[in-house]
C-alpha cells in the first residue's frame, strides 16, 4: 500500500469515522428525546407512527371531554391516532382481554375490577418513570401535580399501578328551593338534623333517602361519617388498613346505634333499601326525600332531569357535638383510576396521552363543565357551576380528607360489609352484631391473598 | 363332500364386514362434527372446568398452583355457599311443587277447554319464550319500591304499611325471586304435561269411567301414573333449571351481590368475576355439578318405579 493510497484511506477512514460518530450522536439524541422525559411538561414527540387504544368507563360524567382532548393530542402529534371508546360495564368487557394479553394501551376500567390483583399477576405496568417527568409547573414533576394522599391510594409497595384523575366529594345534597319554601335550615349537627327530620316529616317529605340497593352508599355516606366524627378519622384508617380490633373502638357501635335511631324514627325513605342510584336520586329530583348522600357526580348524571325550581347544594353530613373528630373532614372518591397494562405496545404514548389529560388547563376545563374536582392540584381560579361552589369551599376550609378504600383494596371486605350493613338496615342484626361481624370479616381480609392491603401510615 | 373355495368364503366374509362397516363408516361421518363440536365446546370446558377445581387462580393468572382438595375443603365450610345452595334447594322444592302443581292444573284445564284451547296454549308459554332481559326487567318494576306496580296497588288498597323493597328485605327477597321464576318457566311444563295428556290411550280411561271411578279416581289411579313417565321429564328439567337460575337474579340485583337472594351460579360468577378466585368457582361448578346428577339419579329412581308403559 503506498502512501497517498494510506492517507486516502486514512482520509476517508476518518471520514466515515466522524461520520459515523455524527450519526450515532443523532441517533442517540433523537432516543433521548424520544425516551426521555421532555424538556417541557407540554409536549413530547413520537417520531414513529403509533396508534393506541383507551379504554373507558362510561358513567355520569360521560366521555365527551376525553374525545376533544384524544383530538387535540392528534392535532399536536400527527403521528399518534387514538382509539377511543366507553362502556358502562368496561370492567367486565376489559378481564378476559387483560387474561388474553390484549389489554389496551390505556384503561379506566371503572370500579368493578381489581387492580390489585392484575397488579399482582403481572398485568399491569407501573407509573413511576413517568412520575418522574417535569410536570406542567416549572421546575415540579408529573407526580408532584397530585394531591399526594390520592395518589399514594394507587400504589403498592413503592409501585404506582393506578393513577388518579377526576374525582369526586362525597357528602349530602339538598334542595335549597324546597328548604327555603319550608324555612328549613341545613343541619350542622346530630341534634339539628334530629329536629330537622322531624319537621320534614310532617310535611309529608322523607328527610332522607339513599342508594340501598349499593349500600356503601350508607356506608360512605352516613355510617363512615359517624364514626369519625364520634371517634376521629384515626378509627377509620385503622379499619381501612385492617388492624386487628379496629371495629371494637366504641365509635363504631354508637355510628351503628345512631344509623338505626334514624332507621327506627322514620326518617329514612320508604324501600329505598331496595332503590338503585337512579331510582334514589329521582326521588331526590322529585322531592319525595329532602337529602340524599352522594358524591358530586350526582349533578351531572341528573342534569337533564332536574327540575327548574331547583338548586342542588352540597354539605357535610352533620356531626355529633361532643365527638373527637374534626368536622370540617370530607370524604373525597377518586373517580377515575388509569392503568398502563403490562403487555400493552404503546405505554411511552399512552402514558403521555395520560399527561396531556392532567395540563391544568383541561383539568379546569373538566372541573367547569363537569362540577367536579380533580385528583390533581388545578392553580388559578374555577369558574365553577353553582352546585359545586359549596364544595369547592368545604373542601378548601377541610383539614383533612379521606378516602373509601375498602371497595377498591378488599373485595370479599367490601361486598361482606354491604351486606351487613344491609343486614343492619333491614333489623336482622343489631349494631353490636354489626361490629362484631365486621371485625370477623376484617379477619379474613387481613388472611386473603386477594387484597392490596394499605400500609400503615 | 364338496369343499366350498376359500376364496368365495373369504369374498363372502369381507363382503359381510365390509356391509356392517359402511354403515358405522357413514355414521362416523355423520357424527364427527357434531362430536368434535361437542367435544370443543361441552367436554373440554368442563373438564378444564374439573382439573381448575384443584387449583388456586384467577383470569390474569399465568400459573396455577396446585392445592388438591383445598378449594372443597373451604367449600364445605364456607357460609355464603350453604346459604346460596339452600336458596337453590327452595328453588327445587318450593318452586318446583308450586310449578308441577300449576302446570298439571293448566294442563288439565287445557284438556277440558273447548275453545280457545291454541290461544290458552300460547299465553301460557309466552313468558318462556321472553328473554330473560325482559322478565327480569319487567318483575323489576313489579316489585321496585318507588314507582313498582305492587306497593302501588298496596299503597291503592289503604295497605301502605305492607309496602316495601320487595328484592331487598330478607322474608321476601327469595319469595319474589320464586314467584318470578314460576310465572317465567311453568308454560314450558304445561305444554309438556298437555302432550302428555293427549297421549294418553283412551280406552282405559273410558274403561275406569265403566268401572264407575269418579273424576278424582280417574286422575289418581290412572291418569297420573301414565303421566309419570313425562313428569319424570319435567321434575328433571325442573331441578336442572332451579339449580342453573342466574339471569334472573343477576339482573334483578343489578349484578351485585345479595345474600338474600344470591344463589349458587351468583355466588360462582362473584367469586370468579369480582375475587379472581377462579380455581374456587370452578369447585362450586363441579360441586353444581355433582347435585344436579344425584337428582337426576333420584328423579329417575322416584319415577322410574312407577313408570308404565303405554304400548
Amino acid at each position: 500500500m503506498n502512501r497517498s493510497r494510506h492517507h486516502q484511506l486514512r482520509h476517508t477512514f476518518g471520514r466515515w469515522r466522524a461520520d459515523c460518530v455524527l450519526a450515532w450522536s443523532r441517533r442517540i439524541l433523537l432516543t433521548l428525546l424520544m425516551l426521555g422525559p421532555p424538556l417541557t411538561g407540554h409536549a413530547q414527540s413520537f417520531s414513529a407512527k403509533a396508534e393506541i387504544e383507551v379504554a373507558i368507563f362510561l358513567g355520569g360524567f360521560g366521555i365527551d371531554m376525553y374525545e376533544k382532548w384524544a383530538r387535540e393530542y392528534e392535532a399536536a402529534h400527527p403521528n399518534v391516532k387514538i382509539n377511543l371508546h366507553g362502556h358502562p360495564r368496561m370492567y367486565e368487557k376489559l378481564l378476559p382481554r387483560f387474561a388474553a394479553g390484549m389489554a389496551p394501551d390505556l384503561a379506566w376500567p371503572g370500579a368493578g375490577i381489581n387492580h390489585w390483583a392484575l397488579a399482582a399477576d403481572g398485568r399491569l405496568a407501573t407509573w413511576n418513570k413517568y412520575l418522574e417527568q417535569p410536570g406542567y409547573q416549572e421546575g415540579r414533576t408529573f407526580g408532584d401535580a397530585f394531591v399526594p394522599d390520592l395518589l399514594a391510594k394507587g400504589a403498592k409497595d413503592g409501585k404506582q399501578y393506578v393513577m388518579p384523575h377526576s374525582a369526586g366529594a362525597f357528602g349530602w345534597w339538598y334542595n335549597r328551593k324546597l328548604f327555603a319554601r319550608h324555612g328549613w335550615t341545613p343541619p350542622r349537627t346530630w341534634d339539628e338534623l334530629l329536629v330537622l327530620c322531624d319537621k320534614i316529616k310532617k310535611a309529608k317529605i322523607a328527610p332522607l333517602t339513599f342508594t340501598g340497593r349499593y349500600p356503601a352508599y350508607l356506608i360512605r355516606g352516613i355510617y363512615f361519617p359517624f364514626v369519625i366524627s364520634a371517634g376521629g378519622l384515626e378509627v377509620v384508617n385503622r379499619i381501612q388498613q385492617l388492624e386487628p380490633g379496629a371495629w371494637e373502638h366504641p365509635a363504631c357501635l354508637l355510628a351503628g346505634e345512631r344509623l338505626m335511631h334514624l332507621k327506627k324514627a322514620g326518617y329514612f325513605q320508604r324501600g329505598c333499601i331496595g332503590m338503585n342510584h337512579t331510582e334514589s336520586q329521582m326521588e331526590f329530583l322529585v322531592e319525595h326525600a329532602a337529602m340524599i348522600p352522594n358524591g358530586t357526580w350526582l349533578h351531572s348524571e341528573m342534569a337533564r332531569l332536574l327540575p327548574k325550581d331547583f338548586e342542588m347544594v352540597y354539605m357535610n353530613c352533620p356531626v355529633f357535638s361532643d365527638g373527637k373528630g374534626d368536622p370540617t373532614t370530607m370524604l373525597i372518591v377518586i373517580d377515575g383510576q388509569w392503568l398502563l397494562p403490562s403487555k400493552g405496545k404503546n405505554q411511552d404514548v399512552a402514558a403521555d396521552f395520560f399527561r396531556f389529560m392532567c395540563a391544568p388547563e383541561r383539568l379546569k376545563d373538566y372541573m367547569e363543565k363537569k362540577g367536579t374536582i380533580t385528583a390533581l392540584k388545578v392553580p388559578g381560579e374555577i369558574n365553577a357551576a353553582p352546585h359545586l361552589k359549596e364544595v369547592l369551599r368545604l373542601f378548601r376550609e377541610a383539614r383533612q380528607t379521606w378516602t373509601y378504600d375498602i371497595l377498591d383494596r378488599y373485595p370479599e371486605l367490601s361486598v361482606d360489609l354491604d351486606e351487613a350493613t344491609r343486614n343492619l338496615y333491614n333489623e336482622v342484626i343489631t349494631p353490636a352484631e354489626f361490629v362484631r361481624r365486621n371485625e370477623e370479616s376484617s379477619r379474613k381480609a387481613r388472611n386473603s391473598s386477594n387484597t392490596g392491603k394499605l400500609s400503615a401510615k | 363332500m364338496s369343499r366350498t373355495p376359500a376364496a368365495p368364503v373369504h369374498s363372502a366374509r369381507h363382503r359381510a364386514t365390509s356391509d356392517l362397516l359402511r354403515p358405522w363408516g357413514l355414521y362416523l361421518a355423520f357424527i364427527t362434527p357434531a362430536l368434535l363440536l361437542y367435544g370443543m365446546f361441552v367436554l373440554y370446558p368442563m373438564g378444564n372446568a374439573v382439573h381448575l377445581s384443584f387449583h388456586k387462580g384467577g383470569a390474569t393468572t399465568e400459573h396455577y398452583e396446585y392445592v388438591g382438595l383445598e378449594n372443597f375443603r373451604v367449600l364445605m365450610k364456607d357460609s355464603v355457599f350453604r346459604l346460596a345452595l339452600k336458596h337453590n334447594l327452595q328453588l327445587v322444592f318450593a318452586g318446583g311443587i308450586a310449578t308441577m302443581i300449576l302446570a298439571l292444573s293448566l294442563a288439565l284445564a287445557l284438556t277440558h277447554c273447548g275453545r280457545g284451547r291454541s290461544f290458552f296454549r300460547v299465553v301460557f308459554l309466552f313468558p318462556n319464550v321472553m328473554a330473560v332481559v325482559a322478565v327480569a326487567i319487567l318483575w323489576s318494576f313489579v316489585f321496585n319500591p318507588s314507582f313498582g306496580i305492587l306497593n302501588a296497588l298496596l299503597d291503592l288498597a289503604g295497605l301502605s304499611d305492607y309496602g316495601r323493597a320487595w328484592l331487598n328485605e330478607p322474608g321476601t327477597a327469595m319469595w319474589s325471586v320464586i314467584a318470578i321464576h314460576l310465572w317465567y318457566s311453568v308454560g314450558f311444563y304445561v305444554v309438556l304435561l298437555y302432550a302428555g295428556l293427549l297421549r294418553l290411550p283412551q280406552e282405559l280411561l273410558e274403561a275406569a269411567r265403566i268401572d264407575g271411578a269418579n273424576p278424582l279416581q280417574e286422575f289418581r289411579h290412572v291418569t297420573l301414573p301414565l303421566l309419570s313417565e313425562m313428569m319424570k321429564i319435567a321434575v328433571i328439567y325442573i331441578v336442572i333449571n332451579a339449580l342453573n337460575v342466574f339471569g334472573i337474579i343477576f339482573l334483578i340485583n343489578e349484578g351485585a351481590p345479595n345474600r338474600y337472594n344470591d344463589v349458587l351460579l351468583t355466588y360462582l360468577y362473584e367469586q370468579a368475576f369480582t375475587y379472581n378466585n377462579y380455581g374456587y368457582a370452578c369447585a362450586i361448578g363441579v360441586s353444581m355439578l355433582l347435585l344436579i346428577l344425584v337428582f337426576a339419579a333420584l328423579a329417575g329412581w322416584l319415577f322410574g318405579r312407577k313408570s308404565m308403559e303405554l304400548e
